[in-house]
């Protein structure tokens, strides 16, 4: 019964192929910017540019960026994949194993790849030797301090240390009514886990060390003291999404969180100041334990994906849409919209890139970024949200830093242990 | 009903009308407060109490960028063929278990209404990949028969505890005549039976209209989206939270079914009169 | 029915004959009544039975991201759900949250409807304008109390400063009661208009006269309330609960985009979990199973309930 389902199902979708063929092609491209404010007409216009330029069309299929996975594992086991694909850097081995996921390598050749892209980049998007990810744009997680907050505080040089940073935090809290010093992630189980890592991983910790959890080392119930009294001392806040922490230091009530490049764009959105607060918006090197110590950061990146019962033609209507988002003409434009780094040799050269101060500020503060583990895991987001959980017990005072620490990891070990 | 002649009376209920009716009201008159103010003047920490500078901004931009006109078609056509759908099935479903006696009658009802507690989200789970094999995923009419699993089998108990009421003499002095029991109960007893046909039309249509998950689901495409999922894409999701626009756009999605609802409202009170609550 | 007289919706009075019999017409016709069900039947059975079962048996599988096929594995997943504290957890929050929005609801429904039976001015436009909660998706509801109880812009910390009663603005979502309390009374809140609605039927049907001799033998307001009005909205209490009970179990969409469970798990309740066992961990065999438990658990009282709920319409 199941093969004979399948078996119709392919044969209708075969129909479907093959009766699409004699027009002008429709590319399916599934991708989160079209469903978002910040990006609809951009992604719009790329689509009418690639219609223009090929004939062919191309059906933009918006999901909300929390749905990506979710429907793509649907429409995997309900053979409805689209032609092409936006990922998330770190989420894209969550769909790796999904069958019709398609090697670039095949269709483009590994040489020609390695020409187009940055070995950093590309590295991004590669899983057991495939490459099941173009890199479209890129950059980290890392931190960005609000001059004008910092102004207002009195504080004159950025801190760099922990130890720094804690006393700005507290410069700005007595000095900036009202304000939320750190914007940290204290509300979703997903924005909290960046904020979770990056913070153990200054105090030199990991969620895994050597395959096993280590949540409760030393390392990591120091950095979630640190967190916790941060809280509890008013230099955060609970409550706090990526979205919360973004209107605040648009508007001037947060000095410091941690975001991916595309800050500089939600400030001017959320400021209603456009680019005006441009020069308030600072990427900095993350605070390190002890001096001398390297600032860490979080890779970052929306892949390119591409389906297929088999590899698509280098010059089939998918790859050229595929193509297309990485020309020049696209690609720089849309990076530096969006405030982000441009993937591609090119373009990363290209004048518009070079001269955005923001953009090599930033590619300048966050040098040596590492794998965000969790995320990636078969099992991330069961992880995510028992690392969520507890760091809201921790948090919000229902336990102490320690007690939490050691249910996350008893926690994890058991979710492992399967 | 009550004697309101003496003041503790009078004290009594009026205390308790108003604060119920803050309870109900506050809200909506916040929302349309806030929808009214400017960014600026809605991010303060102490709010101002009402709109200091009125201005329709974010209805504006809700209307424009917000595509909200079409979201409300979406919401509304679907809606409305979900409740159509649902209340003729219930109604002819309500009809039978009243009227007829077959056996297996009980337990299929009782069978049917507790299948109201199946936890929805499970369902979905399998309906998903259903839909796929019958192409319906991703089509208005997909996420309309979904809607089955809301509200039908209320809906048939509502109708059918009427329709228990509807005395047997009636149907059976027009059989005496000659009529057959189709033309009996379109002729009959369906054109006495409006108010309670419209109550579990209301009934089915407020679960449609208000569903978030199935929507969010089953429908893939931008043009087909309905309110709710809508408003959460557009205002408040990972990377957003516009409260004035989802103020705004809230209430204007929310108008014309008050309209509606107002002008159906005698009918709704009527058919829950006649109906399941006797 | 009570009295004799049968009231026809359209408000003229049937009269039936003295041999008058409940229940249903003549025999002979069973296959004209099958064939009314069936439609209905049909549709039950393709969009909710079918699933149902399905969803039933994934619940012995094993059936994950990683696994593109199910696999069978017997009552292990009941195994380790029934093992789980937090599953536990969720059953006892589903009952605190079905408990107090069910009881609020109907007691405030049932208050509003009894003033909103009183004449008064403008009674119309405010019985019309008391349905807007309803109206509202609940995903809408979500976005105004979330805005009311937001931490820093909402109008609930303003006021608590205001009166000096708080001195740093309250994260209410982020307190396990605090949250607990803004979805119940989301839900609440959005409830009422459709048990006011049942309930102003009800007493629409009252008998007047009954009252007014009641109160010719000196019954106060309580005693009419009591003795008369409560007992007669008997059968209205019954579906009421019924109706509201369903409704709050199933309730998703406002707690989702209000908390989405937390803070920690404080409102994760049943539909929550499954939810996020599903579509967000992929687990789908541990979905189902926290799905079939839920339906063990609810089902033998429903059962006996809803038998009640039959009998008394019949």
């Amino acid at each position: 019964m199941k093969h004979l389902k399948t078996g119709l199902v392919s044969a209708i979708a075969a129909l479907a192929v093959t009766a699409g063929a004699v027009q002008a092609e429709t590319v399916e491209f599934m991708n989160w910017v079209s469903a978002e404010e910040t990006g609809k007409e951009k992604m719009t216009a790329m689509a009418d540019s690639f219609k223009e330029a090929t004939g062919n069309e191309v059906d933009l299929q918006g999901y909300a960026w929390g749905d990506m996975n979710k429907n793509y594992v649907l429409r995997a086991r309900s053979k409805t994949l689209p032609n092409v694909g936006q990922s998330q850097g770190r989420l894209l081995p969550i769909i790796a194993g999904i069958p019709e996921m398609q090697d670039f390598n095949e269709i483009f050749g590994k040489d020609k790849l390695a020409e187009m892209f940055p070995a950093s980049f590309l590295a991004a998007g590669e899983i057991d030797g495939k490459q099941l990810g173009l890199p479209w744009i890129g950059g980290t997680i890392g931190w960005v301090a609000n001059q004008e907050v910092l102004d207002a505080a009195g504080i004159t040089e950025m801190p760099e240390t922990v130890e720094e940073f804690k006393a700005a935090l507290i410069q700005v809290r007595d000095n900036v009514p009202n304000s939320v010093p750190l914007g940290l992630a204290t509300k979703n189980h997903n924005s909290i886990v960046l904020d979770y890592i990056t913070w153990l991983w200054t105090f030199g910790g990991d969620v895994m060390v050597d395959g096993k959890p280590a949540v409760n080392s030393p390392e990591a119930v120091a950095a979630l003291s640190f967190l916790t009294d941060a809280v509890s001392e008013r230099l955060a806040a609970p409550e706090i999404d990526r979205p919360d922490a973004r209107r605040l230091f648009a508007q001037g009530a947060t000095a410091f969180y941690l975001d991916a490049p595309l800050a500089r764009t939600f400030a001017r959105k959320f400021s209603g100041r456009d680019m005006e607060i441009d020069p308030a918006v600072k990427p900095i090197k993350a605070p390190v334990l002890n001096a001398g110590d390297d600032p860490v950061s979080v890779s970052w990146g929306h892949l390119i994906v591409a389906f297929g019962d088999e590899a698509p033609a280098a010059d089939s209507p998918a790859m050229q849409w595929v193509m297309h988002l990485l020309s020049n003409e696209q690609l720089v434009g849309y990076a530096v919209n969006q405030s982000v780094l441009p993937t591609t040799n090119a373009a990363l050269e290209s004048e518009e890139v070079k001269a955005d101060t923001y953009l090599t500020e930033w590619a300048a503060a966050t040098v040596a970024p590492r794998r965000n583990t969790i995320a990636s895991m078969e099992k991330g987001a069961e992880v995510s949200a028992v690392i969520g959980e507890e760091f809201q017990a921790a948090i919000l005072g229902q336990k102490t830093a320690e007690e939490a620490a050691n249910d996350m990891q008893s926690r994890l070990e058991g979710v492992l242990a399967e | 009903m009550l004697d309101l002649s003496t003041t503790t009376a009078k004290v009594v209920f009026i205390g308790i009308a108003l604060l119920i009716g803050f309870f109900l009201f506050f809200p909506v008159y916040w929302t349309l407060a806030s929808s009214l103010k400017a960014d600026a003047e809605l991010y303060q920490i102490t709010p101002t109490p009402w709109p200091k500078a009125p201005t329709l901004d974010h209805y504006r931009t809700a209307l424009t960028e917000g595509q909200l006109p079409k979201l409300l078609g979406n919401s509304l056509l679907v809606s409305i063929s979900s409740a159509t759908f649902n209340a003729t099935l219930a109604t002819y479903a309500g009809y039978s278990f009243a009227k007829y006696r077959y056996f297996g009658r009980k337990p299929v009802m009782m069978f049917m209404l507790s299948a109201q507690m199946f936890p929805f989200g499970l369902l979905l789970i399998t309906i998903y990949p259903m839909f796929v094999e019958w192409n319906l995923l991703d089509t208005r009419l997909g996420l309309i028969l979904s809607y089955i699993v809301f509200a039908l089998p209320v809906a048939t108990y509502m109708i059918y505890s009427y329709f228990s009421q509807v005395p047997n003499e009636l149907i059976e002095a027009a059989r005496a005549d000659g009529a057959s029991d189709l033309r009996i109960f379109h002729t009959i007893v369906l054109p006495i039976s409006i108010p309670p046909i419209v109550t579990v039309f209301l009934y089915s249509f407020m679960w449609s209209w208000n569903d978030l998950l199935y929507s969010l689901t089953l429908i893939v495409s931008d043009e087909k989206r309905t309110v709710a999922p809508g408003l959460l894409l557009t205002y408040l999701n990972e990377t957003n939270a516009d409260w004035g626009g989802a103020m705004a756009a809230s209430l204007m999605a929310a108008t014309p079914v008050v309209l509606g609802f107002m002008f159906l409202q005698r009918f709704f009170i009527q058919g829950v009169t006649a109906g399941a609550v006797k | 029915m009570s009295s004799d007289a049968t009231s026809l919706p359209d408000g003229t009075e049937f009269r039936p004959s003295p041999h008058a019999r409940r229940g249903g017409l003549k025999a002979g016709d069973a296959r004209f009544g099958v064939m009314l069900l069936l439609p209905a039947l049909l549709a039950f059975g393709l969009i909710v039975l079918s699933p149902f079962i399905q969803a039933l048996a994934m619940s012995f599988y094993k059936y994950t991201i990683s696994t593109p096929e199910p696999v069978f594995v017997g009552l292990k997943n009941y195994g380790k759900l029934l093992s789980d504290p937090t599953v536990r957890a969720s059953f006892v929050t589903t009952a605190i949250y079905v408990f107090f929005t069910t009881s609020f609801s109907i007691t405030l429904g049932l208050a509003w409807a009894i003033i909103l039976n009183e004449p008064f001015k403008g009674r119309t436009a405010i019985r019309g304008l008391s349905l807007i909660p309803w109206i509202m998706p609940a995903t809408v509801s979500a976005f105004i109390y979330g805005w009311i109880f937001n931490s820093r812009y909402g109008l609930l910390n303003a006021i608590g400063k205001e009166l000096g009663l708080i001195e740093y603005p309250v994260a209410w979502l982020a307190d396990p009661t605090g949250a607990m309390v803004a979805v119940v009374m989301t839900k609440v809140w959005l409830s009422i208009p459709l048990f006011m609605s049942f309930f102003l039927a009800g007493l629409q049907s009252m008998d007047r006269e009954q009252i007014e001799a009641a109160r010719v033998d000196g019954a106060g307001n309580w005693h009419v309330l009591k003795d008369h009005i409560f007992p007669h909205l008997r059968p209205v209490f019954l579906v009421v609960v019924v109706l509201g009970m369903i409704g709050n179990l199933q309730q998703f969409d406002s707690i989702y985009a209000m908390t989405g469970g937390g803070p920690v798990r404080a409102t994760s309740v049943l539909s929550v979990e499954v939810y996020r066992r599903a579509f967000e961990q992929w687990d789908i065999g541990m979905a189902a199973t926290v799905g079939v438990l839920w339906v063990a658990t609810i089902l033998p009282p429903a059962y006996f309930y809803l038998r009640q709920l039959m009998k008394g319409a019949e």
